[in-house]
């Protein structure tokens, strides 16, 4: 079941088109990466599907609409910064997230296990790092177990404990059966939390499918020889090899998972070209970034 | 109604500027009035007596002009304050990400708005028929209610000057730029408009004192002498006219606020 669909979304802040013509459909279970380099559209597409902005045209449905416009009590979300109270402590916080969502009173002892602010929660929030406020922030999205949550960036600007931290949490939240929309744009993160992954850039859908999918549609050769021209133009008539770049120190391609090092090295060697590195190695998720946000 | 007012208490109550302005409010609303006891100023004054102001029915026109002040810095800050600081803080935003819808929201300050204005008119009640009984000889409760409609005036003053707050609130995203704008437009930039402005350009036309700060203001104005009554006429709005202007304002900010908020992103 599709527990959000995404129509056409457009979004212009006037010259400048933030989100153009986008089209996603996010099923029930999914753990969902929305990767793009920073200003591509990811916080505008989560602004409008959680209503604090509003789309030039398109539509979205939540939940197949049978929550009408309350259908934000049904998911927990944070948009760029943790934003609460500062002069208010962790609980006090929750509790105000709780009461907006029309939940009965609770003590929030699980949550602060989850979060790891069980110490800290009564210090008001403007004497936590950024670490906390933003561990607090996942908290709060947690409140009353909501079927979908929402996260945006949630590791930006965090120290390396902080972004561990958080990752553990994450994956925690990711394995309990909910359906995650993270935005991101850091890949390894994207790669070790999530199962699907959309692609965007200057607002357009490059591409969106299982993490599994993407990584192991293509496979990548680094090589070098001793003539690396003619080695160029013999790459470009074998059809299993998609896209060539120049690495460092040697070349670097992405070839067809099904052919194999040794009939390329052997190609190769017919055409009179000499070897003197060669790798295959399985596609990142970071390449296959590179490479659709390059090309389009 | 009562869910949205019990949110609002919870993420106030135990904010330091809201507590500071609802003590200078209800510290100094009543113990302002008592400058009226200054001997220099009052003793053998021929235009006013110490007795007028705190009998009735003068009690009523001095508590209100009191209150005057009053609810326009210490209530009209804390309305544009508390919605403000909101946006400052981005928990406007979150509030609505969480699962309020934005007619929800815009109640919740509504329901403020009306809370604060109900609270600032009991207490002028209260307050003026204690001051009034103490002051007054056989004072009877048709002496004290003899005050030409003064407390629900009171209650349309209240709400005038924090629909405006409301609005500016709404508007400035800016928490401190937003009550510096609140008090700088009614004490300074409204008065220069009218008078500067408005007056030279239509030669003191009547229309110069039909502005929202002034019209709130002169539901509740300053206690003039009898004799200055006629001169008065020309520079204060009548009652009628006061109460007909405030509420046409009033109702525009409220629905100019409900439906920019309604529409704009956040």
């Amino acid at each position: 079941m599709a527990v959000l669909e995404i129509n056409g979304l457009t979004k212009k802040y006037g010259k400048i088109t933030a989100l153009n013509n986008l089209n996603l459909s996010i099923e029930s279970g999914n753990i969902y990466g929305i990767l793009g380099p920073n200003g591509s559209g990811k916080t505008t597409t989560l602004g409008i599907i959680l209503g604090v902005l509003a789309q030039d045209s398109g539509t979205f449905q939540w939940f197949g609409g049978q929550y009408g416009q309350y259908f934000r009590k049904e998911i927990g979300a944070i948009l760029e910064t943790p934003n609460f109270y500062p002069y208010l402590n962790a609980s006090e916080n929750l509790d105000i997230v709780r009461h907006i969502k029309g939940l009965p009173e609770q003590d929030f002892e699980e949550i602060l296990e989850i979060i790891n602010l069980k110490d800290r929660k009564a210090s008001k929030f403007r004497t936590y790092s950024l670490g906390m406020k933003q561990r607090l922030a996942i908290g709060a999205t947690l409140i009353g177990s909501p079927q979908v949550v929402i996260f945006d960036e949630p590791t930006n600007g965090l120290d390396p404990e902080g972004i561990a931290e958080v990752r553990n949490i994450l994956k925690n939240v990711a394995s309990s059966g909910k359906t995650v929309l993270m935005a991101s744009h850091i890949l390894d993160e994207v790669e070790k939390v999530c199962s699907h992954v959309a692609i965007i850039k200057k607002g357009h859908l490059l591409a969106t499918g299982p993490v599994g999918s993407i990584l192991s549609s293509d496979k990548m050769f680094q090589i070098n020889t001793t003539d690396n021209l003619q080695l160029k133009s013999v790459l470009s008539d074998i059809g299993q090899i998609k896209q060539v770049n120049d690495g460092k120190g040697f070349i670097e391609c992405s070839v067809d998972s099904a052919y194999e090092v040794a009939e390329f090295s052997k190609l190769l060697s017919e055409k009179g070209l000499i070897i003197t590195h060669l790798v295959e190695r399985s596609n990142s998720l970071e390449d296959e970034f590179l490479q659709i946000t390059k090309s389009k | 109604m009562f869910k949205l007012l019990s949110l609002e208490w919870k993420k106030f109550r135990k904010n330091s500027v809201v507590q500071m302005l609802l003590w200078i409010f209800v510290i100094f609303f009543p113990s302002l009035i008592f400058i009226g006891k200054n001997k220099d100023l009052f003793e053998n004054n021929p235009l006013i007596s110490s007795a007028d102001i705190f009998a009735f029915p003068g009690v009523w026109k001095w508590l209100g002009w009191d209150g005057n002040w009053m609810v326009f810095f210490a209530l009209g800050f804390l309305m544009v304050y508390v919605i403000s600081i909101e946006m400052s803080y981005k928990t406007m935003r979150q509030n609505i990400i969480t699962g309020l819808t934005r007619t929800e929201y815009f109640l919740s300050k509504l329901y403020v708005l009306l809370v604060f204005s109900l609270f600032a008119t009991i207490l002028y009640a209260i307050v003026g028929l204690i001051i009034g009984y103490v002051h007054t000889d056989d004072a009877t409760f048709s002496m004290a209610m003899d005050n030409n409609w003064a407390i629900p005036r009171y209650f349309l003053m209240c709400v005038a000057y924090l629909s405006f707050a409301m609005f500016i609130g709404f508007t400035i995203k800016n928490s401190g730029l937003a009550v510096l704008t609140y008090l700088a437009y009614g004490i300074l930039l409204e008065p220069m408009i009218r008078w500067l402005g408005h007056s030279e350009l239509t030669g003191g036309h009547k229309s110069m004192h039909w502005y929202p700060m002034n019209a709130a203001e002169d539901l509740m104005p300053m206690p003039s002498p009898d004799f200055l009554s006629g001169k008065a006429s020309e520079i204060f709005l009548t009652t009628q006219e006061a109460v007909i202007i405030s509420s046409i304002y009033t109702i525009l900010f409220i629905g100019l606020t409900y439906y920019t908020f309604t529409k704009r992103d956040m």
